[in-house]
């Protein structure tokens, strides 16, 4: 549907280079930089620059990449169109996700939408924040769950659900029968975080700053399970947001508390597309079960196995 | 920027008529037959029906209709934001530049040029004349404005201009009363000079040896605007461009001597990388430059 010679252009734009966009498409050098003369021939205009870090777009050059992702997305939507026409489903949906929705929402979601959908692939890809934005503005994915996303230039929010922070304590703890606790409240145990440049570790931050407190984690880590363990083994309380901490750590009776403080409450949980890009139909469809998950567990509150639970043994 | 095929399946598709559309496009039936054939196996539908009376599509024809009805309106907006581009009424000019260009060069070339190219925008990052070089080397900024900067080959002049240095100094100042001075005359006053690595400096401490004097600096910083104001306020001499106290001795806040010294000057260049050609709103934009450090 569309030209080769854009096609190829976006690879270049990808890849950086024309050497590694021919090695990756399997064409020769030359021919792709003939390709990329017709189309500065077509445009009227010069659309890249070679210098010695490799290319460079000039204003006209950005627009036609713009212009060439545009219409692989209306593309791929329509045939979605015509696939639903036709009575099927099929293709691949790409999307990114943070961590957090990986151990609970994700899987559910994913294997109900194969189950409906058999001729669809799915790929997930589990990143952080910043990467799951520049996925979905890079067309990578077609689109993000993240987790209290700075509005972007070129991506919008199209659903938003309130994601608390939450305090995890193992069973039997000193604060485990508390209805709420502060972050202050923390700082006697040892405390278990995520990074502080993660989404997450920036609440805390803030929290931090605003109650005045200064809190040396006694352990900070980009992996929610080992933070899932760490309060598991009895070592002490983590800072987890409720998505994360929903599966993992049930029957083993810890107690999610809510957070008095307001930042640790500020989160939430981000559904983000390219601006003003029509998703092919399948994509909607996850999508739709995604809101719909959402919504019922932020109406929810707590799960229920959280409701401070009585040690059982 | 669709595929000929596609293009030929709107034409047919707009027209009705396969006879019609290859009157328009200027190409033989059986050409557009053939494209119309192969899009029809590649989207894996049929996509129009011939009747007597012309052509109709089916409801995968239509699907497609639409789709490239889209991309065509959106090829439009493509041609209309380059043409913008090309006309300057959109574009972004980034410039790395020294202290010196900031009191009046660059407000007066912005100015102007913003009146005749209002959407233009601008990121200008005040940077030492070596870091100016890097900035454009990398690619990070458009147009480089440096004091006798090491170009190497990989970045060209596009605009030179010579540039004396001054000694500055309060317009009550003893030497003020002088045509011009001399290294010698100013190394008896309290000396304010820009650090070791500022090209500037280094000039005048070759000149100096040359002239077999040794000065001594009394205060040393990196802000220019910092010396200017120690030499207005005290009786202190410091050496700069001319450009650097240009609005100080409109103001008549500074008075300005030239030494009768050799070797007291430079260039300032423009300077770009080695491209192909520059955005349009960057090559105006050194234009305007130009004049404006013509003028003063």
């Amino acid at each position: 549907m569309i030209k080769k010679s854009l096609l190829n252009f976006m690879a270049v734009v990808r890849n950086g280079s024309i050497r590694a966009a021919a090695a990756e498409l399997h064409i020769a050098q030359s021919a792709i930089s003939r390709q990329l003369q017709a189309l500065e021939h077509e445009i009227g205009t010069l659309i890249l620059e070679r210098n010695t870090r490799g290319i460079r777009l000039t204003p006209a050059g950005e627009l036609l990449y713009a212009h060439g992702q545009k219409s692989l997305f209306k593309a791929e939507r329509f045939h979605s169109e015509l696939d639903a026409f036709r009575g099927r489903q099929s293709g691949h949906v790409a999307f990114s996700a943070v961590e957090s929705l990986a151990s609970h929402l994700l899987p559910r979601i994913v294997s109900a939408f194969t189950r409906n959908y058999p001729e669809v692939t799915i790929s997930v890809t589990v990143a952080n924040t910043d990467d799951v934005i520049r996925h979905v503005s890079d067309g990578l994915s077609s689109f993000g769950v993240s987790f209290s996303a700075v509005p972007t230039r070129g991506v919008d929010t199209v659903a938003r659900y309130p994601e608390p922070l939450l305090a995890i304590v193992p069973k039997g703890h000193l604060l485990a029968d508390r209805r709420s606790v502060a972050l202050r409240d923390l700082l006697p145990h040892d405390i278990a975080m995520s990074t502080r440049s993660t989404g997450a570790g920036i609440l805390v931050n803030a929290a931090c700053r605003h109650a005045g407190l200064a809190i040396t984690p006694a352990l900070e880590t980009n992996s929610l399970e080992l933070l899932r363990q760490f309060v598991g083994s009895g070592a002490g309380v983590a800072v987890m947001t409720r998505q994360s901490c929903i599966e993992g750590l049930d029957g083993d009776g810890c107690a999610a508390i809510p957070f008095e403080d307001e930042a640790l409450n500020s989160g939430s949980i981000d559904v983000v597309v390219a601006s003003g890009r029509l998703l092919p139909l399948p994509a909607e469809r996850i999508i739709e079960e995604l809101r719909r998950q959402l919504l019922a567990s932020s109406a929810s509150g707590l799960a229920p196995h959280f409701a401070v639970a009585p040690a059982p043994c | 920027m669709l595929k000929t095929s596609l293009r030929y399946f709107v034409a047919v598709a707009r027209h009705g008529s396969i006879r019609a559309a290859c009157a328009e496009l200027n190409v033989a039936q059986s050409a557009v037959s053939r494209q119309l054939q192969g899009l029809e196996r590649e989207i894996g539908s049929v996509l129009l029906e011939r009747r007597p009376r012309g052509v109709v599509l089916t409801q995968a024809g239509e699907l497609l209709l639409r789709f490239g009805l889209n991309a065509s309106s959106d090829r439009q907006a493509l041609t209309t934001g380059v043409l913008a581009i090309r006309e300057l009424r959109s574009g972004h000019v980034s410039i790395a530049v020294i202290q010196s260009m900031v009191p009046r060069v660059l407000p007066a070339t912005i100015r102007a040029f913003k009146l005749q190219y209002p959407c233009i925008t601008f990121a200008v990052e005040v940077v030492t004349t070596e870091r100016a070089v890097a900035r454009v080397r990398d690619g990070d900024a458009e147009i480089g404005i440096g004091f006798c900067p090491a170009l190497g080959s990989d970045l060209a002049v596009a605009h030179r201009s010579h540039e004396p240095l001054m000694a500055v100094m309060a317009p009550t100042h003893p030497l003020a009363s002088r045509q011009d001075v001399t290294a010698a005359d100013i190394a008896g006053f309290p000396l304010a000079l820009s650090p070791a690595d500022n090209p500037a400096r280094a000039l005048f401490e070759t000149a100096c040896s040359a002239a077999g004097i040794r000065p001594v600096v009394a205060f040393e910083s990196n802000s220019l605007e910092l010396l200017r104001r120690y030499a207005e306020t005290g009786d202190g001499v410091t050496v700069l461009l001319k450009q650097t106290v240009a609005m100080s001795l409109t103001r008549q806040q500074l008075v300005a001597r030239l030494f009768r010294d050799p070797g007291m000057g430079g260039t300032i260049d423009v300077f770009i990388g080695q491209r192909r050609t520059l955005p349009a709103a960057a090559e105006r934009f050194i234009a305007s430059l130009a004049k404006v450090l013509e003028d003063g």
